[in-house]
């Protein structure tokens, strides 16, 4: 058998798999662009006969779907900053500081990292209930920390890490001070970890479903996810191609981010699942 | 000239600074982890009501209550344990053999693994809506096809009997999550180094040889700790089942997560759900304790 | 004055001591070597100088004042790393000049400075690229350009030419010695290369086990080392160590072999250390069995077995010997190093009668 007809034999099965797991996602598109009586048409279509984007204007103007757009975004927004924030100084102390507690600190961030937030949901309700700050945005960006931090920390810390210690000691002997040598040295280097940690802190708090479901039950300060399912359960009948195109539009930050950085995404994974 | 005078010396020690910067992190996830974490373990001792938060010590009758004959623990677990090993053990064979697919030199490689990572990154609430468009009754998808193709005479219905309810949230969290497999495994397939299949060829191994002899304990460990991983992530998921069977039919998907949030916002019972939070950590304490015995062993 | 001074200096972390009492005065303007194994502190003892780690116990002094305290980037020292440690995103020239940035050299001063540098160390061409695009050689001249560009009171060094192919760690230890030439600062160089230190330091001081065994010239560590430990760690081929034995009116034997009068009380059990390069082949002496015969060319390395242990001799490169030929050999008693068979310690100055300095 010659190599290309056997990397012809290997393609197609791939190629049959993958799309096979793509199929849902390209059923997604194509009903989201299909009219009403199209979508219920038997047999189907695989592609729209009458392309229409009627669904997705309508999303648009007459739905609540670009308010929950707005506060995904501010929410997703605000949690990247903070726990990149806490994050970035949290990892670099784990990692090139020894102190009193650091080991048991690390080992709680795991260990809160494979907490499920089910656990916390009654607890965190009832603090943002006696804080006054049920029904806000600033509820969920509180509560998202809870998640995100962990997972973002324990990134950081396999990234920063990997930034050679003597950079730093050379940048201090250089002149620099501690945190001078932070900001010239290990930051630079440690910036596409960064990157990658605040992406996955973006799509995890931008699909968030649970908290938001407790923590928020007003349209204003609705996120995607609950926002987006109040809208299948509040219609008469279920329209179909609103949903999916509801589904698209909420999926668009996370095709940008696939198409375009989808290499720090790669990255994450293996610093945090693989070099636990 | 001298150096030193023209320096300061650096505001603040090394010792001091460490713990500054840790600070932040202690008081965020202080508040936002460990004071809740206690006060579930203090609320599953009190039967507390949601709607008017009336608070009762009960000690441990929450978990006599929920252990008993009355309790639903148990058949959770059961339904828990049965769900996460049936979609680990889906996700671990579609992402091996997707991985060994696409490690190969096959057409478009970096397209096809772009369209496998989707279902990973997409949000719960948008597969489920996608599915629960493909298991429609009348114009789903798939039933439609099957239709077509002679499977079946009528439509199935898949989220509302059983056993089809389990099998469909099996088969959707298969292919929600196995992307996480395929990409740790792709990733330390890469890193085998090409020597080791040419001395393996010239020791005379075939296509099966090579992969059992060194594929395999290559990508072993790493399939240890995804294992692990997943093993946790599967036993806690809310979402997908929430999103997709609620829980039903009856209680039949209704796995332990589930139980929490329907205690405290469904039947109003703030202390039984911590209670029943409390119960599924214990559970989880033991995956924790095996994913650390791991981690050292490979150290 | 001395340039450093090290005054019981310790370092542990944790429970781990790794520098357990060091002393040290380093003449101004000398070349010292920190030697020794890996792990023995060595690193440990020039990141304390450095400033990048604090003494757990002791006083580290430059030009007679404590810096204990002092930050690294005030103490006005220089360090080159052995991963060269080069900041990945800034260009050669900008490398080189960081440390002029962080002390706030004017910009246009700055840019003579570096080119300065880059002159002497034939760096010019290469002056905008990024580290990664240079060769291990060149990456470890940009480091010593930058450890040069502030005209340091003292330079340390970190085992700077570990990573260095053959031809060229020899070709840079060549300039290095010549740069401390031109120079005449205070340099300090960590290295468990004894060859390194033996041909490029003014002064050496072997460490073992986080402290100094011995400080002294290149030339007085080879001649009398005062250990066991510097005794072995010291010369190629390492120096045989056999069992001797101390018979009645000091006779010193090796395998039945009277080879020496010494001053010990007989029944004595000295440790006999030789050097290949003191071996001689004769026609009476210790008898031995030839083992592995190694010509270099010019020179032939040779194993001896004897009843007391194994020598090797270093003989001229046209003797012809054979394995498993029985011939004697004999060794100046001058020449021959005794240690203390439990301790190690040198037996110092034992021989009655032939009293030599080698210093």
């Amino acid at each position: 058998m010659s190599a290309g007809v056997r990397k012809l034999g290997w393609s197609l099965l791939a190629w049959a798999l993958v799309l096979l797991v793509a199929t849902p996602l390209l059923w997604m598109l194509s009903t989201s662009f299909k009219p009403e009586n199209e979508v219920f048409a038997v047999p189907v279509t695989l592609l729209p006969e009458e392309w229409t984007v009627e669904y997705y204007v309508l999303l648009l103007t007459e739905t609540s779907f670009p308010r929950y757009f707005a506060n995904s975004a501010i929410v997703a927004t605000l949690t990247t900053l903070v726990v990149i924030a806490l994050g970035t100084l949290g990892a670099y102390s784990l990692v090139r500081f020894r102190y009193r507690g650091r080991e048991a600190i690390a080992s709680a961030v795991l260990l809160s990292y494979l907490l499920p937030s089910v656990v916390l949901i009654v607890p965190l309700y009832l603090m943002m209930v006696k804080l006054g700050l049920a029904n806000s945005l600033a509820s969920l960006v509180i509560a998202y920390t809870s998640f995100a931090l962990p997972y973002a920390l324990w990134l950081l810390r396999s990234f920063m890490a990997a930034v050679p210690e003597d950079l730093e000691s050379a940048a201090m002997i250089d002149g620099a001070t501690r945190m001078g040598a932070f900001l010239d040295v290990t930051l630079p280097q440690a910036l596409p970890g960064i990157i990658s940690t605040a992406l996955f802190t973006f799509i995890l708090a931008w699909n968030e479903y649970l908290l938001a479901l407790v923590l928020v039950n007003a349209d204003e300060v609705r996120p995607l996810t609950t926002g987006v399912m109040t809208m299948l359960v509040s219609g008469f009948n279920i329209e179909w191609s609103l949903l999916m195109a509801a589904s698209v539009m909420m999926s668009v930050p996370l095709i940008v981010i696939l198409a375009f950085l989808q290499s720090y995404l790669v990255r994450g994974f293996g610093a945090g699942a693989m070099k636990g | 000239m001298s150096a030193a005078a023209a320096i300061p010396r650096a505001g603040i020690s090394d010792r001091l600074l460490g713990p500054l910067l840790i600070a932040p992190v202690v008081v965020v996830l202080g508040a936002v982890i460990a004071y809740p974490l206690f006060a579930a373990l203090a609320l599953s001792l009190f039967a507390v009501d949601t709607l008017t938060l009336d608070a009762q010590w009960v000690g441990l009758g929450n978990f006599g209550e929920l252990l008993g004959s009355d309790g639903r623990f148990w058949t959770a677990l059961v339904v828990t344990l049965v769900w996460t090993a049936a979609t680990l053990a889906l996700q671990l064979v579609l992402g091996i053999a997707m991985a060994l697919l696409l490690n190969r030199d096959i057409w478009m490689r970096s397209l096809a693994r772009s369209l496998v990572l989707f279902p990973y990154f997409i949000s719960t609430v948008v597969a489920v809506l996608v599915w629960r468009w493909l298991f429609n009754d009348f114009f789903g998808l798939i039933n439609l096809a099957l239709i077509g193709g002679g499977v079946i005479d009528a439509p199935v219905d898949w989220l509302g009997s059983m056993p089809n309810a389990f099998v469909s949230l099996v088969v959707v969290g298969a292919w929600k999550f196995f992307p996480f497999v395929v990409i740790a495994v792709l990733a330390r397939l890469q890193s085998i180094p090409e020597s080791l299949y040419e001395a393996a060829r010239l020791d005379g191994a075939g296509v099966w040889a090579r992969f059992r002899d060194v594929t395999l304990p290559q990508i072993g460990e790493v399939l240890g700790i995804v294992v692990l991983l997943r093993a946790i992530w599967d036993f806690k998921e809310f979402d997908l089942i929430f999103l997709l069977t609620g829980g039903g039919p009856i209680d039949a998907t209704r796995t332990l997560p589930l139980i929490v949030y329907q205690e405290a916002f469904g039947l109003n019972r703030m202390g039984m759900a911590a209670a029943y939070a409390v119960s599924m950590m214990i559970v989880m304490l033991g995956f924790f304790a095996a994913y650390r015995a791991a981690v050292r062993g490979r150290a | 004055m001395s340039a450093i001074d090290l005054v019981g200096v310790r370092k542990q972390f944790g429970e781990t001591q790794v520098v357990r009492g060091v002393d040290l005065a380093v003449p101004s303007g000398a070349f010292l070597s920190l030697l020794g194994p890996s792990g023995c502190g060595k690193t440990t003892l020039l990141r304390m100088l450095a400033g990048l780690e604090t003494p757990s116990e002791g006083e580290i002094r430059i030009d007679g004042a404590v810096v204990n305290a002092v930050p690294p980037g005030a103490r006005d020292i220089a360090m080159v790393f052995q991963s060269y440690a080069l900041y990945p995103q800034m260009t050669v020239a900008q490398n080189i000049a960081y440390p002029l940035r962080k002390r706030g050299v004017p910009k246009g001063e700055r840019a003579g400075r570096v080119a300065a540098v880059a002159e002497m160390l034939q760096l010019g061409p290469l002056l905008e690229r990024k580290p990664r695009q240079l060769s291990g050689g060149q990456q470890q001249r940009v480091a010593l350009g930058r450890a040069l560009v502030r005209e340091p009171r003292i330079f340390l060094l970190d085992e700077p030419l570990s990573n260095l192919d053959a031809t060229l760690r020899s070709h840079m230890r060549a300039e290095l010695i010549e740069l401390h030439r031109r120079i005449g600062r205070t340099m300090v160089y960590v290295t468990h290369d004894q060859l390194e230190a033996m041909t490029m330091s003014t002064h050496i001081a072997v460490i073992d086990g986080g402290v100094v065994q011995q400080f002294g010239t290149p030339q007085q560590v080879y001649r009398r080392p005062v250990n066991r430990m510097v005794a072995g760690f010291i010369g190629t081929p390492a120096m045989a160590f056999v069992e001797g034995r101390v018979g009645e009116g000091g006779a010193l034997t090796l395998a039945g072999t009277r080879v020496a009068t010494v001053d010990a009380a007989p029944g004595a059990t000295p440790v006999i250390g030789i050097r290949a390069e003191d071996v001689r082949l004769a026609e009476i002496g210790v008898p031995a069995r030839v083992g592995l015969v190694e010509p270099i060319g010019h020179e032939t390395l040779v194993r001896l077995h004897c009843d007391a242990g194994i020598v090797t001799a270093r003989l001229p490169g046209d003797t012809a010997v054979q394995p498993g030929e029985q011939v004697h050999f004999t060794a100046d008693a001058g020449r021959l190093h005794l240690f203390d068979p439990i301790g190690g310690e040198r037996l110092t100055d034992p021989y009655q009668g032939n009293e030599r300095d080698h210093g």
